[in-house]
C-alpha cells in the first residue's frame, strides 16, 4: 500500500513483498500457510518495484508475518514484537510500555528506535520516543512487520538509531468481505471487525473498527492504589484504486484512548494520501501525504500535537549496474505543551519544521556482490542539520547464502523536554543540549543451509557519542542536561527456522549485549549515567507452530529473558500457547495463554515515571470468522 | 576493539566459513510455487453441483509447468479430510475424473479443444497465457499472481464460485455475458 518497506537500500518499496523471512524465498511449503489472500499478496517478482529482493537485505531483519501474528495471541502491537529476537520488549503496566533495540530499554531512554506505520512514524517528538498509548493498530489488518536492528538513518531519518521498525498493513483488495474477531480473557478483552468491498472493478474500501479493554495489573507496592487499567477503540476508513501501474489510497483513522477514570486519555485522527506509480523501466514513484492531529490529556499535562507530512520517493535503474533510490519529506508540526506541575516550558506553543533529501545508490560490483551507499540531509528548525550516511555491502554466495556488512551513522535528535523544560528550583533549560550519536559497525550472515532450515546471525559494534548527562553546577540544583555521555555495545543477534514437516515449524533465537559506557572528561552526571538503560544481557526464544491438523493448530512459544542491569528486575522464563481449531471453513476458536507459567513477573522498574507494576498471566478465548 | 568483540568475530568468521559448507537445494520459481498453491487453494471456494466424493482430483492437461512442486503443493493438505490427487493427462474428457483441471496445453489437445471437451462439466478449467481461456485465467499483475474469472462458463458448467474469489478477481465475466 505505501512506501513502508523501503528499506536500507533493499526492500521492495510497496507493501505487497513476501511475508517471508528475508533468508530464503519462500518455498511451496512455506505457502501451504497462506490464506488465498495472502497468497495473492505475494510479491513474484521484485523487478518491477526495488531491483534488489528481500533476501540480499543487508541488514539484521527479521520479519513478522500476519499468520506469526494470528498464532501469537497478541492483543497489542508490542506483544507482537516480542516474536522479534532483534527487540527488546518490556511492559510497564496496562497502558505503557518500553521496546529498544541492541540497548537504552527503560522509558526515558528508549528513544533510539523509529516505529512505522505504513511508512509514517509515529516516533513523538516532543518527549523522544514512542509513546505506546497513542499508537493504536489492527493487529487483524497487518500483513507483517519488519523490525530491522541496526541504524536506518540514511533512509528513515533522524532517531532510527538502533532500529526500524515496520508496519505494513494488507492491501485493500486482500480484505475483501467481513472479518470479525472477538476474544475475552482473564486479563485483556478485544473485539475487531472489518468489512473490505468494491465499488467497482479498480476501487476497493475497507472499514474497521476495534476496540480493546486491559484489567488494572498488580502493583509493586501494596500500598500503591492506582489503577491503570486501560481501554480504548479505534476505527478507520480507505479507499483504493488500484490500476495497472497505478495505486492510489485515501484514508481516513481515529483512537481514543483512556485510562480508567479518564485519569489520562489519548485521541487522535488522522488522513492520508498515498500514490504509488510503477514506472515502464521497472522504477516507481510513491507520494505520500498526512495531516494529524494527537491529543494527550494527562493529570500532570496535556499536550496537542498537529502535523503535516508530505513525502516522495522514486527508484530506477541507472543503467546495469546502478540501482538508485532518493527522494524527501517536508514535515511541520504545531505543539501546545501545558504542564500542570512546576516543571514548565517558558513558550508553552511552538512550531518545528522539518524537510530531508535522502539518495542511495546500490552497485553490483560483481553479479554476486552490491555495494550500496547512501546518505541523508536532514534539517530540522529545532536542532539543525544532521547527516545520515551509511555503506553496505552484501555477497551473495555460490550456496544461497548471503554475508554482509555495514556501516552507519545516525543520530537521536534533542526534543523540547531537554532543551526546554525547566523548574524554579531543580532544573534549568539546556538549549545547547545537541543530538546523541552512533557509529555503528555490523556484520551479518544469512543462508539456508538444509532446505528446510534457515538461518540468520548479526553482529554489531555501536559507538555512541554525546549521550544525554544531567549535570550538577556545585549547588547540586539547578540541573542542566548536557552531552556528557559515551560508550560502546556490542553483541549478536541469531535466529533459526526448521520445517521439520508441512505443518510443523519450529523456531530459535536469541541475543546477547554488552555495554560499555562513561563519562566524558570534564562532565558530571546525577543520574549515573542512567542514559544507558536498563537491558537484559541475554533473551532467547524457542517456538513451535504445528498444525495438528487441517482443522486444529498449536502454537507454543518459550522465552527467556536476563536479569536488567540498573533496575531490580530479575531474570525471567515466560510461555504463550494457543490452540486453535478451525470450526467451519470460515469461523475459528481458539485459546490463547500468555505468559502462562507464573501469576505473575516483573519487565520493567522506573518508579519516577509510572507505578511499577506486575505483567499477569493472561489467558482468553477468541473466535474470528471471515479468515 | 575489545577483547571479547575480537572474539566475538572470530567466532563469526569461523561460522560463516563452516556453515556455507552444506549444500542447498536451489528453491522452485516462486511463480510456479503460487499457482501450484492456487490451484488446490481455490477447491474451498468453488461448489461442485456433485461433491467429490472420493478424493479431489486436480488435472493437470498437456505441458506441466508445475513438475514436482505441485507434489509438494498438495502434501499434507486436503479437502473435505482427504488428501488431493493429482492426474498428469495428454488430453482431457468429461470422463477424466477431474474436479479442477489445469489446461496447459499441447500437440495431442489444444487448450481451446480441452475447453471444448470440458464444455458444460463440472469441472473448473484453469489456464495462463492462453488465446483461449478457463473459468480460471491465471495474469499477473504489479509483480503478484492474480486470475480473472469466467462466471458465466463456470454457471454454464454448475460450478458455484464463492463471492470471495470474485471479490478477489482482476476481472470477472458475467452470466450475462461482457465483463463485469
Amino acid at each position: 500500500m505505501v512506501c513502508a518497506a523501503l528499506l536500507i537500500g533493499a526492500v521492495t518499496n510497496q507493501a505487497d513483498a513476501q511475508p517471508f523471512d528475508p533468508g530464503s524465498n519462500p518455498s511451496v511449503e512455506d505457502l501451504q500457510r497462506l490464506s488465498i489472500d495472502e497468497l495473492a499478496n505475494i510479491q513474484i517478482t521484485s523487478a518491477a518495484k526495488h531491483p534488489q529482493a528481500l533476501g540480499s537485505v543487508a541488514a539484521s531483519i527479521f520479519i513478522i508475518t500476519a499468520d506469526d501474528i494470528r498464532r501469537s495471541g497478541a492483543v497489542s502491537l508490542p506483544e507482537v514484537l516480542r516474536l522479534a529476537p532483534n527487540l527488546e520488549v518490556a511492559r510497564l503496566n496496562a497502558y505503557s510500555w518500553t521496546v529498544t533495540a541492541r540497548g537504552f530499554n527503560s522509558p526515558e531512554t528508549a528513544n533510539k528506535l523509529l516505529i512505522m506505520i505504513n511508512g509514517r512514524s509515529v516516533y513523538e517528538p516532543i518527549g523522544g520516543g514512542n509513546l505506546w498509548q497513542q499508537i493504536d493498530v489492527n493487529l487483524a489488518n497487518i500483513d507483517r512487520v519488519e523490525v530491522i536492528a541496526g541504524p536506518g538513518g540514511t533512509m528513515w531519518g533522524a532517531n532510527a538509531v538502533n532500529g526500524v521498525v515496520n508496519v505494513i498493513t494488507k492491501p485493500g483488495a486482500q480484505t475483501q468481505g467481513f472479518y470479525a474477531d472477538v476474544s475475552t480473557g482473564s486479563f485483556q478483552r478485544a473485539a475487531s471487525l472489518r468489512y473490505g468491498g468494491r465499488v467497482s472493478d479498480h476501487i476497493g474500501f475497507k472499514v474497521l473498527a476495534d476496540s480493546f479493554d486491559i484489567d488494572r495489573t498488580k502493583p509493586f507496592d501494596p500500598n500503591d492504589t492506582t489503577d491503570d487499567a486501560f481501554h480504548g477503540a479505534f476505527g478507520s476508513l480507505s479507499l483504493t484504486g488500484d490500476w495497472e501501474k497505478d495505486k492510489l489510497t485515501a484514508a481516513v483513522m481515529t483512537y481514543n484512548n483512556q485510562v480508567a477514570g479518564n485519569t489520562a486519555t489519548f485521541k487522535g485522527t488522522l488522513g492520508r494520501l498515498i500514490w504509488s506509480h510503477d514506472l515502464s523501466d521497472g522504477g516507481g514513484v510513491n507520494v505520500n501525504a498526512v495531516i494529524s492531529r494527537d491529543v494527550r490529556d494527562e493529570a500532570t499535562l496535556y499536550e496537542s500535537r498537529d502535523s503535516i507530512v508530505v513525502s516522495a520517493q522514486h527508484n530506477f535503474r541507472a543503467g546495469p549496474h546502478h540501482n538508485i533510490i532518493w527522494g524527501g519529506e517536508f514535515r511541520y508540526w504545531w505543539e501546545n505543551f501545558k504542564s500542570f506541575n512546576d516543571f514548565k516550558f517558558l513558550h508553552p506553543k511552538t512550531t518545528i519544521s522539518l524537510g530531508s533529501l535522502f539518495a542511495q545508490d546500490e552497485m553490483a560490483l560483481r553479479p554476486d556482490l552490491t555495494l550500496t551507499m547512501g546518505l541523508k540531509a536532514e534539517y530540522n528548525s529545532y536542532s539543525g542539520t544532521e547527516w545520515l550516511p551509511n555503506v553496505r555491502l552484501a555477497w551473495q554466495r555460490d550456496d544461497g547464502s548471503l554475508i554482509w556488512g555495514a556501516v552507519s551513522r545516525a543520530a537521536r535528535t534533542p526534543n523540547r523536554i531537554e532543551r526546554e523544560l525547566t523548574h524554579p528550583i531543580f532544573l534549568q533549560p539546556s538549549p545547547d543540549f545537541s543530538s546523541e550519536k552512533v557509529t555503528a559497525w555490523e556484520l551479518g550472515w544469512r543462508a539456508q543451509p538444509l532446505d528446510r532450515l534457515s538461518v540468520s546471525l548479526s553482529a554489531f559494534y555501536n559507538q555512541y557519542d554525546d549521550l544525554r548527562t544531567d549535570t550538577y553546577p556545585a549547588t547540586i540544583f539547578p540541573l542542566m542536561l548536557e552531552n556528557g555521555g559515551e560508550g560502546e555495545t556490542y553483541g549478536i543477534e541469531g535466529w533459526g527456522k526448521y520445517d521439520v514437516m508441512p505443518g510443523w515449524r519450529l523456531s530459535a533465537s536469541f541475543n546477547l549485549l554488552h555495554k560499555h559506557f562513561r563519562l566524558k572528561p570534564g562532565f558530571n552526571d546525577l543520574t549515573g549515567l542512567a542514559v544507558q538503560g536498563q537491558d537484559p544481557a541475554y533473551q532467547a526464544q524457542i517456538g513451535s507452530q504445528w498444525a495438528i491438523s487441517p482443522a486444529m493448530d498449536l502454537n507454543i512459544v518459550l522465552r527467556t529473558v536476563g536479569e536488567v542491569d540498573n533496575a531490580p528486575v530479575p531474570a525471567y522464563t515466560e510461555a504463550d500457547a494457543t490452540m486453535s481449531w478451525r470450526l467451519t471453513d470460515r469461523l475459528a476458536l481458539s485459546l490463547e495463554g500468555l505468559n502462562l507459567l507464573h501469576e505473575q513477573h516483573l519487565e520493567a522498574y522506573d518508579p519516577s515515571t509510572a507505578p511499577v507494576r506486575y505483567v499477569p498471566r493472561s489467558v482468553s478465548v477468541r473466535l474470528r470468522y471471515g479468515l | 576493539m575489545p577483547k571479547t568483540l575480537q572474539n566475538l568475530f572470530t567466532a563469526i568468521i569461523a561460522l560463516l566459513l563452516t556453515g556455507g559448507a552444506a549444500a542447498s537445494q536451489p528453491t522452485a520459481d516462486l511463480e510456479t510455487a503460487v499457482k501450484a498453491t492456487y490451484l488446490y487453494k481455490f477447491a474451498p471456494f468453488v461448489t461442485w453441483p456433485d461433491p467429490p466424493g472420493d478424493n479431489l482430483t486436480l488435472c493437470i492437461v498437456g505441458a506441466d509447468p508445475f513438475g514436482d512442486v505441485l507434489d509438494r503443493a498438495i502434501a499434507g493438505q486436503g479437502y473435505n479430510g482427504r488428501p488431493f490427487r493429482i492426474l498428469r493427462l495428454p488430453v482431457v474428457s468429461t470422463d477424466s475424473g477431474c474436479a479442477v483441471a489445469y489446461l496447459g496445453g499441447s500437440g495431442d489437445q489444444s487448450v481451446a479443444s480441452a475447453l471444448k471437451a470440458l464444455k458444460g462439466a463440472p469441472v473448473l478449467t484453469v489456464s495462463q497465457n492462453s488465446q483461449a481461456q478457463g473459468m480460471i485465467d491465471f495474469v499477473n499483475q504489479q509483480g503478484h499472481v492474480r486470475f480473472r474469472v469466467d462466471l458465466a462458463a463456470a454457471s454454464e458448467s454448475h460450478l458455484k464460485i464463492s463471492s470471495k474469489l470474485l471479490a478477489m478477481a482482476v476481472s470477472v465475466r458475467d452470466v450475462s455475458g461482457g465483463p463485469q
